[in-house]
Order: structure tokens, then C-alpha cells, then sequence
């Protein structure tokens, strides 16, 4: 199931802040990942995932660096800088302030 | 996987963004659609079809290209030429603004009274000049290359500022102003080879890269060649070593930036020709100005310094970039065809001051010779006596005009003032307006004259002819250098390399010259102090003493 894409695009810079602050990822693995996690929800396209996170390198808050393989393409991983991690707590917070207060609001307005 | 070529090839095109960077862009999405089309055909998936599934997951290339090329602001093409632009425009309007505080004739009164409050003279502006100029390449070479390349293209330029900023410091501050503006043209140097390389890589048509890449070339040659014609002549030396230092440096960085294209790509073969260009060829065509324009050996070891950084770094980078190919022991053979020609220079610099440097020494030695014979025939026709006014140490340009103006009559020319020794001054005004020119001062004229006051005329203005055997000219500049103009930086004749000993010539007032050490002249010096025949430099001057031309007898 995918989700809805206005909520998914929302959201998607702290899902790859979070994803990368558990370790250093490649492009292909986190689409994998963040739909497994997800249990599909979360179904980010290729067309969208490399700009994101071409443009959070730019900003410095992920760092990329090519790693060999044995008998497979080379890779090019992404890892969270300080600058990065410090983008995810203040998201984090924020994330954490905006549902609260959207399960507040939607609690309070329950008939 | 090949079916991949034709999608990754069109998201190339589409790329905006600088070479190295759409490189790595598409072999990120290569390793990608690879890594999804095998997942796919291990679900059972044809080969064919797995390849297009996953190019369908990527989407329109193009669409795919414009998102990248946004997402990648700093490393946009575009955005780079535009910065390089605006940037060339401003600090071109900058050094326009300064050249022409110090250059213009018969400046207005306000241009005047600036040109008076700057808290620079002609040499630091002319430096200010080429860095203004020199900024916007080095700007533009960091936005097409990245910060580290950035760092690597400043390298030697600022090692060279700074080895000549030290040997300034330990040497009186003589050569830093000549080193400060190889420096800076290194680093325009330097940006422009990289600009090359760069147009020469997105040029559509292989020809019209390579004719891009050696116009560029070929015109940075030729501004330095005017440079060479314009300015002293070791100036343009440093000049021409300090670019090829910084420009074959740059261009093995340049392969090295775009190690990961194909081979026989453009932009491998614009960046391999312009290295090939640079590394040997200025170095033969700077040793070959160098002879022509009898630079002294004394400015040899400059050279020498040059081929050895030059080697260093093409070797280093070419080892560095060969190495990540193919073996090294496979290409030797291409280090080592370079190193010879720069070997060979390197060890023909030390016979060239052997062989050459005499032969000019006697050239000096001959144009003194008609020196002192104008200067009889001066004091024949003024009562046997010569100038200047002893009441004022000639220091001043105008005192220094009126001396040579007085002279000339018998020198026939203001040549004869200068030793073929001495790096030769191509200012323009030389030879038109020679009287106001640095030529004057450049032929040591004030401290001919203050010294020739001071050792041989102790009753100041006695016919030389009272005087035979005191020394009169020293090399036409005397070994005091910081009694010259040292605000401009030159230093007067050097001496004569011969071994470890120095010698200058030193000319009689009966006509005869000999090369002496400072350390026996010195002594002679002595002796004749000892002899009462010292120092009345300073003294007023008597009414019964000649005027001088122009002054009323």
C-alpha cells in the first residue's frame, strides 16, 4: 500500500535522517528498507529519493562516499553529519510536537 | 549491463552540472539500476525486462536530470560560468580602476591627489591587479572541481608566494614583489588551464575543444609574452617559470579530476594536451627568453627551483593518476621521457652562467669604458669638471633627469648607461621618454654619483684628471643596493657569478677598468682614506665653482 504522498513528502527528510543515523546507507537499500519497515507504506521512487538526497548534501547534513564490492558495483553511501544529526534532534522534536498536537486536536474534536 | 547505456547516456546529456559531478551522478544511478534489475531477475524476471523495469522505476531521464541538476546548485555549470562572469566583470572593473590611477599620463588633479593617498605604489598595485584578475579563474576552477580541488589549484601558487614572501623577508624584501606577481599570474594561469579543460570537455565537436583549449593556451602565452616585453625581464622569467609550475600542476590535477571517464573521452584528451603543453615547452620557451634578455646568473637558481617543483608535481601527479589505471612500471617510460628534457634544463642552467655570464661581464665592461670616455669629454668642455651639485645628494628622478640630460650631448644615447648584465628594462617609456623613465634609476645613476662624490672627489669638483687610478662607475649600479629605488623592488646589477667570489667591474677616471671583489675595492678604498683623499661629500659649494648647464655661468 503506498501512502498518501502529500504526508510521505512531509516526512521523508526525518525518515532519512533516522534511517542514516542507525547506519550508513545506499540509495537502493533505504527505498528497501523504509518499505519493509513500513509494511509498504512508505514506497519512495528513485525519481524523488536521489534529488532529496543530493540536495540534503548539499546542505552538509549527509556526506557521500563510494565503497567497493566484492564482485558487485561499486556503492556510494551516505552518512549523517554532526550538522545532520543535529537536523534529526530538532525534527525529531518538531515531529514529536506536531503529533501530539494533532492527536490532541483530532481527540478533542471526536464525537 | 548494457541495456542500461542508453538511459544513463540521456541522463548525461540532461546533466547541468560540472563534469566530475555527472560522473559520479550516473554511476550512482548505474550501480542502482543494476542493483534493482538483479533483485528483479532473481524474482524470476527476464534480464531484458528487469533492466526495463527498473529504468521504469527511475522514471523520464530528463525529468530525472532537471531534479539532479536543481538539487546540485553548487555544482552547476551554469551557475559557475555565471559567478566566473559576474566575478571577472567586477574585479576586472577593479583593476581597471586601479591601472588607471598608475597608468594614465597628465592625470587629472583629482586622479592626482588619489594616485598620492593610495597606500600603495606602482609595484603592490600592479600585484593587486593580477590577483583582481587572477581571482575569478581560481573561483571558477573551485566551482567546476570542488573545494579539495579548489585547495589543490592554490597550492602552488601560494607555496610560491610564500618561498618568495621568506626569501624577501631573509633577503631585505628584494624579491618579494617579483614573486607576489608570478604567484598571482600563476594562479590566473592556473584557472584559466582549468577553464580550458573544462569548455574543452562540454564542447560539442572534439576539434572544437582542442581549438578552444590552445586558444586559451595560446593566449595566456601571449599576455606573457607581452609581460615579458612590458616589465623587467626577470620579472616575466619568474613569470613564465611560476606558470609553468602552477599550469602543469594544474592540468595533471585537471586529469586527475576526470580520472573516471572513459578513455578517449574529450575531456581526458583536452586536460592530457594542455599538460603535455605545459610541462615541458614554457620551461625551453622561459629559458629562451631568459638567454635572449641576458638574465644573470644570479637568477638562475629561480630556474632551477622551477624545474625542480615542476617535475616534482607532474611525476607525483602523473604516478597518481597512471597508478589508478594501469601499473606504474607499464608507463614509465612517459615520466621519463619528461624528466629529461627538464633534467637536461636543469643541468644547462649552470653551464649557461659559466659560459654566458663572462661574456656579458665584458660587455659591461666595454660599455663603461665609452662611459668614462663621455665623461672626459664632459669635463673637457666644463673646466674639467663633471656634475653634480655636491649641495644635494642626486637621489631625486629630476636631479637623476637633469644628469643625464646634461650627459647625453656626449653619450649619444642613454643605452651606453646601461650594462648588458643588467636585466634590460622594457617599460615604454624607455627610449621616448628615457629622461623621466626608471631606466635612470635602473643604470644607478644616484649612486654613481654619491659614491664617486664620496671616494673620488674630496675637493669635490676637480678635473678628473687630478685623480687618475680612483675608482669612478661601479658596474653603472652600485653594490649598494638599498641605496637604490628600492621602493620598486630592483636591486641594480648583481655581481658577476664566477665561483664562490663576486666581482663587479669598476671603472677609472683614466679610462681603464678592472673586476675587482668588493672586498679588494674596499680595501683600495681604505688605503686612499687612509691617504687624506677622503669624503667632502656635502660640502657647500664655492662661487668660484662652474655652474652647472642650464645655470648661468
Amino acid at each position: 500500500m503506498r501512502g498518501d504522498s502529500q504526508l510521505v513528502k512531509g516526512t521523508v527528510r526525518l525518515l532519512v535522517l533516522r534511517l542514516l543515523h542507525r547506519e550508513p546507507m545506499y540509495g537502493y537499500q533505504m527505498i528497501q528498507h523504509l518499505r519493509d519497515r513500513s509494511e509498504g507504506y512508505f514506497q519512495l521512487g528513485e525519481g524523488a529519493l536521489y534529488p532529496l538526497l543530493h540536495e540534503m548534501e548539499e546542505e552538509g547534513f549527509l556526506q557521500a562516499r563510494w565503497q567497493q564490492q566484492e564482485g558487485k558495483p561499486s556503492r556510494r553511501y551516505y552518512h549523517l553529519t554532526s550538522r545532520g544529526r543535529r537536523e534529526l534532534a530538532r525534527r525529531l522534536q518538531e515531529w514529536e510536537r506536531f503529533t501530539r498536537a494533532a492527536r490532541l486536536a483530532l481527540e478533542a474534536s471526536r464525537v | 549491463m548494457s541495456e542500461l547505456d542508453p538511459y544513463l547516456d540521456r541522463l548525461r546529456a540532461a546533466l547541468d552540472v560540472a563534469p566530475r559531478r555527472a560522473d559520479e551522478i550516473c554511476a550512482e544511478a548505474r550501480a542502482h539500476l543494476e542493483g534493482k534489475a538483479a533483485d528483479l531477475e532473481a524474482r524470476g524476471l527476464h534480464r531484458e525486462q528487469a533492466a526495463r523495469e527498473a529504468m521504469q522505476a527511475f522514471g523520464d531521464p530528463v525529468r530525472l536530470a532537471v531534479s539532479l541538476t536543481q538539487a546540485n546548485r553548487r555544482h552547476r555549470a551554469a551557475s559557475a560560468l555565471r559567478t566566473f562572469l559576474a566575478l571577472g566583470l567586477a574585479f576586472g572593473i577593479m583593476a581597471a580602476s586601479v591601472a588607471f590611477l598608475f597608468e594614465i599620463e597628465g592625470p587629472h588633479p583629482a586622479v592626482r591627489w588619489v594616485r598620492a593617498h593610495l597606500p600603495f605604489d606602482r609595484t603592490l598595485a600592479d600585484m593587486i591587479l593580477l590577483s583582481l584578475l587572477s581571482a575569478p579563474a581560481l573561483v571558477f576552477a573551485g566551482a567546476v572541481g570542488g573545494r579539495r580541488t579548489w585547495w589543490i589549484a592554490a597550492a602552488p601558487p601560494v607555496l610560491w608566494a610564500l618561498a618568495y614572501l621568506i626569501a624577501g623577508i631573509v633577503g631585505g624584501g628584494l624579491e618579494a614583489g617579483a614573486g607576489a606577481v608570478a604567484a598571482t599570474l600563476a594562479l590566473g594561469g592556473g584557472g584559466l588551464f582549468a577553464l580550458a579543460a573544462f569548455v574543452g570537455s562540454r564542447a560539442p565537436r572534439r576539434g572544437a575543444g582542442r581549438t578552444l583549449s590552445w586558444t586559451v593556451f595560446g593566449g595566456y602565452a601571449l599576455f606573457l609574452v607581452w609581460n615579458a616585453l612590458r616589465f623587467e625581464v626577470r620579472d616575466a622569467v619568474a613569470q613564465w617559470a611560476a606558470l609553468a609550475t602552477a599550469g602543469g600542476g594544474l592540468c595533471i590535477i585537471a586529469l586527475m579530476l576526470y580520472r573516471d571517464s572513459r578513455p578517449g573521452r574529450l575531456q581526458v584528451w583536452a586536460a592530457g594536451s594542455l599538460c603535455a603543453a605545459a610541462l615541458s615547452p614554457l620551461v625551453v620557451l622561459a629559458f629562451i627568453a631568459g638567454f635572449a634578455n641576458h638574465v644573470v646568473p644570479r637568477w638562475l637558481a629561480t630556474w632551477r627551483t622551477a624545474a625542480l617543483v615542476e617535475i616534482g608535481l607532474g611525476l607525483a601527479g602523473l604516478l597518481a593518476f597512471l597508478g589508478r589505471r594501469v601499473k606504474v612500471a607499464g608507463r614509465l617510460p612517459l615520466p621519463a621521457a619528461l624528466a629529461i628534457p627538464a633534467a637536461a634544463v636543469g643541468l644547462g642552467l649552470p653551464a649557461h652562467s659559466y659560459i654566458v655570464a663572462p661574456a656579458r661581464d665584458e660587455a659591461c665592461a666595454v660599455t663603461m669604458r665609452q662611459l668614462l670616455t663621455a665623461l672626459s669629454l664632459y669635463a673637457a668642455d666644463y673646466d674639467g669638471r663633471l656634475l653634480p651639485d655636491p649641495q644635494r645628494p642626486p637621489s631625486e628622478e629630476a636631479e637623476d633627469a637633469l644628469l643625464v640630460a646634461s650627459y647625453l650631448p656626449y653619450t649619444r644615447t642613454p643605452d651606453l648607461w646601461h650594462c648588458p648584465r643588467q636585466p634590460r628594462l622594457r617599460s615604454p617609456e624607455a627610449g621616448r621618454r628615457w629622461h623621466q623613465s626608471d631606466h635612470i634609476r635602473y643604470a644607478g645613476l644616484s649612486n654613481l654619483y654619491y659614491r664617486t662624490y664620496y671616494y673620488a672627489w674630496p675637493e669635490r669638483l676637480l678635473p678628473p684628471r687630478q685623480f687618475r687610478g680612483r675608482s669612478l662607475l661601479l658596474d653603472l649600479a652600485l653594490a649598494d643596493y638599498h641605496l637604490l629605488d628600492s621602493s620598486s623592488g630592483e636591486q641594480g646589477v648583481p655581481p658577476h657569478g664566477r665561483g664562490a667570489q663576486s666581482y663587479r667591474n669598476y671603472g677609472y677616471l683614466d679610462g681603464h677598468v678592472e673586476s675587482l671583489t668588493r672586498e679588494v675595492w674596499s680595501s683600495r678604498i681604505e688605503e686612499e682614506g687612509q691617504a687624506g683623499l677622503r669624503g667632502t661629500w656635502g660640502k657647500p659649494r664655492t662661487s668660484a665653482e662652474p655652474a652647472r648647464p642650464g645655470e648661468a655661468r
